[in-house]
């Protein structure tokens, strides 16, 4: 640093010299106006005393001399930190060496480095090469300035190297700015960057914003529909990571640094040192992070196929924990490299999986039977592989009985669509079944007070949606457009694809599929998403197969409270859509009472006097009252003599308690 | 299916129709068609509690109607022998209510309980819903009005292999109250023979029982009583010997007068049968 200051400064000096006389005025030039004054006045003698011409130098060259000047300054300056910074570091280790005792050397040397983190030496230290560039920047414009009063040529072809190197500078710097692993970091660049994220955070809105109810719908004028695109873009652009979204965001981010770090790490050893102990330990780490089941997102790589190639395998894979193994089958499932996994998945290793509580794992042992060796052909054939339905039965049954955690639901959720988009399950049947007991067991806890996890429902249309496209490239595109950005809730959002679902769906599968967004449905009605509610409610019911839809929702009704099943129920009888509208609209808490009487004289209508009713109608009809009020029961009291059906009358006036 | 023929909707109205009278909000009873159309549902929660209070709308006309033709069948499956200890003694009080309005009641109202519950017949098995032991009639009640109760698959009854009639009831009943009277006299049973006694408000004691006996032979026809001679003769001796004199007169005096019409109807037979031989 000093000699590059020194270099500078000498190379500085040169046009300093130069310039330095152009601030005085020229004794030639003195010298030549005297003599012209002389000759004029020899011929004139009445000319008076010679006065000299006040003197100002050109304003160029001030500003010139005053850039160069302030250059040389700044060069000094660094150079003069730079020798306190030395003398400061040589006090730094002073007398550590003639310790003799390893512990106080020790202690003196972190008493020493705590002063130093306390009394910021390391950003003095970081400051000197600022320094130094702003020392070059002034002299470029200075040069620049005099070169343009001077020469025309020479100041073209000096401004234009300086423009390429300034060029280059904003690029490096800016890339800084916003690309965090980017090589090109310095102590502006760092500065620009924490000003931006900060400018950027005041425009941007926060993660919460685009997972409110208030963003389900799109606006509805253009303004609001531009102002929307921003707002997503600038999020989309957003170069920090929030802390409400941690679990989102940032697990993906740490989960895939991790994972590149570690495989690259791994890859250099493995190259150097093949079958060293050191390997296996990095790459156990690489697995434990492949494999963690506290990641929420499934792991986005692909290892390569030397990780695999171990002697030994089925002895080498015993010693794993079975989520790691997991993850191992999942990755190489991901890769088409079906062959790694019948030494995963053989023997010891598959009993010491079959322990294991995770229900992913329960899937994903299965997968491998899929696989025959094949003698004939020294190889593996690939089979193709099937999600059955007992698969799919034994791990409802599993999700009905254990408690699925969030974010278990969510990884487990998540994986499977991953697999079903590249067609590692090519049968979407199963799915719906699966999806449904997840979204049940998490539906019994909604209330206005704990509203449903939009992030979960996202997931699990995702996986519904995903199951129920057959044309591969759209479910990359359901897959990629929810896994990258799943704080935008693009296919919750999405009606239009909500639409779709039935197409792909067997129609003996078309009343799970039901239940399941009906569940979606009675979602929105706690996060008073009222809009959306409604256009779910209408795609679902365009066919009005009325006891379909009641055996479907009746299917779900134990996971429901009254409200939920009421507004639902209510929905379905309705004659009008604005009787629709108006009843997801006008959802308020303990207004049940009033929607079990609308739902008796909407069904009434319906009905007529001869018409039996529907015996999943009739259910809900005769299952809401049973915890009524004297309210409900008085309304109930006065209007159940205008039901014409005889059988909507008894309910109804079981429901009065009527004596 | 409509829903006329759906068991669960049926069943859902009827428990939904009886909790108001199991929570007691209803003071008149004046719904003797409702509650007798509920009498036939295999559901014992509500054929039972049915007939209770079917039982008391009919005691509380002044002249009462004829009997419902699901009557016997309910009362047959209401004394079930195998049912748990609390519902097994909370049948007592249908025989109370039977004994308190004996005298209001028609013959034929009379006659169709008697034969319901002298009746011989294979007594259906009870589905274990929730905790039988602690139930009462509301959570019973409340037990159909449940998703759980609606998403179930319908299954045939299953009965016992051996014939019942009330009077095994009434000898199991019985039973119950001795090992009350004899248990030792723990906090633990203290507190259970107080939960037993509080399920009814009824003292059951031996003239109780005789004082039911006698209005149920009373009311049977000659031809339901032969068969079930032996368990009575043999529940008879349950009781001690001296006691209640005039009542063990009244039983064996329609004993014999069953055993006597009964012998009557074979000569008839008899005579009838070779008559028609003759003739032919």
């Amino acid at each position: 640093m000093i000699v590059q200051a020194a270099l500078f400064a000498a190379f500085l000096s040169a046009f300093l010299i130069e310039l330095l006389g152009r601030l005085e005025p020229d004794p030639m030039d003195i010298i030549q106006d005297v003599l012209i004054y002389q000759t004029q006045m020899m011929r004139n003698s009445s000319l008076g005393p010679y006065v000299p011409a006040e003197f100002s130098p050109p304003d160029h060259i001030v500003v010139v001399n005053a850039l160069f000047y302030a250059s040389l300054g700044v060069m000094i300056l660094a150079a003069f930190i730079a020798m306190l910074i030395k003398s400061w570091v040589h006090e730094f280790d002073r007398g550590l060496r003639a310790m003799s005792l390893p512990e106080q050397r020790a202690k003196t040397r972190e008493f020493r480095y705590l002063g130093m983190e306390r009394w910021k030496l390391p950003e003095m230290v970081a400051i000197l090469p600022s320094l130094i560039q702003i020392s070059l920047l002034l002299f470029a414009i200075g040069l620049v300035l005099f070169l343009f009063h001077i020469s025309k040529p020479s100041f073209g072809v000096t401004t234009a190297i300086f423009g390429i190197g300034v060029l280059y500078y904003s690029i490096t710097t800016s890339i800084s700015v916003f690309v965090t692993s980017s090589p090109f970091h310095s102590p502006i660049s760092r500065t620009l960057g924490k000003v931006y994220r900060h400018v950027h955070a005041y425009f941007c809105p926060g993660i919460d914003h685009f997972l409110s109810e208030a963003m389900d719908t799109v606006p509805s004028t253009t303004l609001g529909r531009v102002y929307r695109d921003i707002q997503v873009t600038l999020q989309k652009s957003r170069p920090y990571l929030e802390k409400d979204f941690v679990e989102l965001i940032t697990a993906v981010t740490v989960d895939e640094v991790q994972l590149s770090t570690a495989a690259s790490a791994l890859k250099r050893i493995h190259d150097s040192a093949p079958n060293s102990q050191h390997s296996e330990v990095l790459q156990s780490s690489v697995w434990q992070v492949a494999g963690g089941t506290s990641h929420p997102l499934p792991p986005l790589f692909s290892l390569p196929s030397w990780i695999l190639d171990i002697e030994n395998g089925e002895e080498h894979f015993s010693h794993l924990p079975p989520a790691i193994l997991v993850a191992m089958i999942t990755i190489s499932l991901r890769a088409h490299r079906t062959n790694d996994m019948s030494d995963i998945a053989s023997g010891a290793v598959r009993r010491r999986m079959t322990d294991s509580e995770d229900p992913w794992t329960h899937v994903i042992i299965k997968v491998p039977e899929q696989f025959i060796d094949d003698p004939q052909t020294w190889g593996y054939r690939y089979e193709v592989m099937e999600l059955t339905q007992t698969m799919s039965n034994d791990l409802t049954a599993m999700m009905r009985t254990k408690e699925l955690h969030k974010e278990e639901c969510l990884r487990l959720l998540r994986t499977l669509s991953e697999l079903r988009s590249v067609e590692c399950f090519p049968q979407n049947k199963p799915f719906i079944g699966i999806c449904l007991p997840i979204l049940m067991g998490h539906a019994s806890k909604w209330d206005y007070q704990n509203p449903p996890d939009i992030v979960l429902l996202e997931a699990v249309v995702t996986l519904a949606a995903i199951s129920c496209t057959e044309d591969r490239a759209n479910r990359l595109n359901i897959l990629s457009s929810s896994r990258d950005h799943p704080w935008s809730l693009v296919n919750i959002r999405n009606t239009n694809l909500i639409g779709t679902l039935y197409e792909g769906t067997p129609p003996d599968t078309h009343k799970q599929l039901t239940s399941l967004l009906f569940l979606v449905v009675y979602a929105f009605i706690y996060r008073e998403s009222s809009t959306l509610a409604v256009q779910y409610f209408t795609i679902i019911t365009a066919k009005g197969d009325l006891p379909l839809y009641a055996s479907a929702l009746t299917a779900i009704a134990p996971s429901m409270t009254d409200l939920g099943l009421s507004v639902i129920g209510r929905a379905l009888v309705a004659r009008q859509t604005e009787d629709i509208i108006s009843t997801f609209r006008d959802v308020v808490p303990y207004s049940e009472d009033f929607l079990l009487s609308a739902l008796f004289n909407s069904y009434d209508n319906q009905l007529g006097a001869g018409e039996n009713p529907d015996p999943n109608t009739f259910a809900i009809l005769l299952m809401l009252p049973k915890r009524h009020s004297s309210y409900m029961r008085a309304r109930m009291q006065n209007g159940y003599i205008e039901l014409k059906n005889p059988w909507l009358r008894l309910a109804a006036r079981a429901a009065a308690q009527l004596n | 299916m409509g829903l006329l023929y759906d068991h669960r909707v049926r069943n859902m109205i009827a428990a939904l129709s009886l909790l108001r009278y199991a929570r007691g909000d209803v003071t008149h009873y004046t719904e003797s068609l409702l509650l007798a159309s509920f009498l036939q549902s295999r559901e014992l929660p509500i054929s039972s509690t049915a007939l209770e209070y079917y039982m008391r709308t009919t005691i509380s006309y002044s002249n009462s109607p004829q009997p419902c033709r699901y009557l016997s069948a309910a009362v047959s499956s209401a004394f079930n022998v195998m049912l748990p200890e609390e519902q097994l003694w909370r049948r007592w009080a249908l025989l109370d209510i039977f004994v308190d309005g004996f005298e209001t009641l028609s013959v034929e109202w009379r006659r169709s309980f008697a034969e319901g519950f002298f009746t011989l017949s294979r007594r259906p098995l009870l589905r274990p819903r929730g905790d039988m032991e602690s139930s009462t009639p509301e959570s019973e009640l409340e037990g159909i009005l449940t998703w759980e109760y609606f998403h179930a698959e319908e299954e045939e009854p299953e009965l016992t292999d051996s014939l019942f009639s009330g009077l095994d009831w009434m000898a199991m009943a019985w039973s119950l109250r001795l090992s009350q009277r004899s248990r030792r006299n723990t906090a633990g049973s203290r507190q259970r023979k107080a939960k037993l006694e509080n399920l009814i408000r009824l003292e059951i004691n031996e003239e109780f029982v005789f004082k039911a006996l006698c209005k149920l032979l009373d009311a049977a026809p000659y031809y339901r009583i032969i068969p079930i001679i032996p368990t009575l003769r043999e529940l008879l001796q349950w009781f001690d010997e001296p006691g209640l004199p005039e009542y063990r007169g009244m039983i064996s005096t329609r004993i014999s007068e069953a055993v006597r019409r009964h012998q009557e109807f074979r000569i008839h037979h008899r005579f009838h049968k070779v008559h028609c031989t003759w003739d032919m």
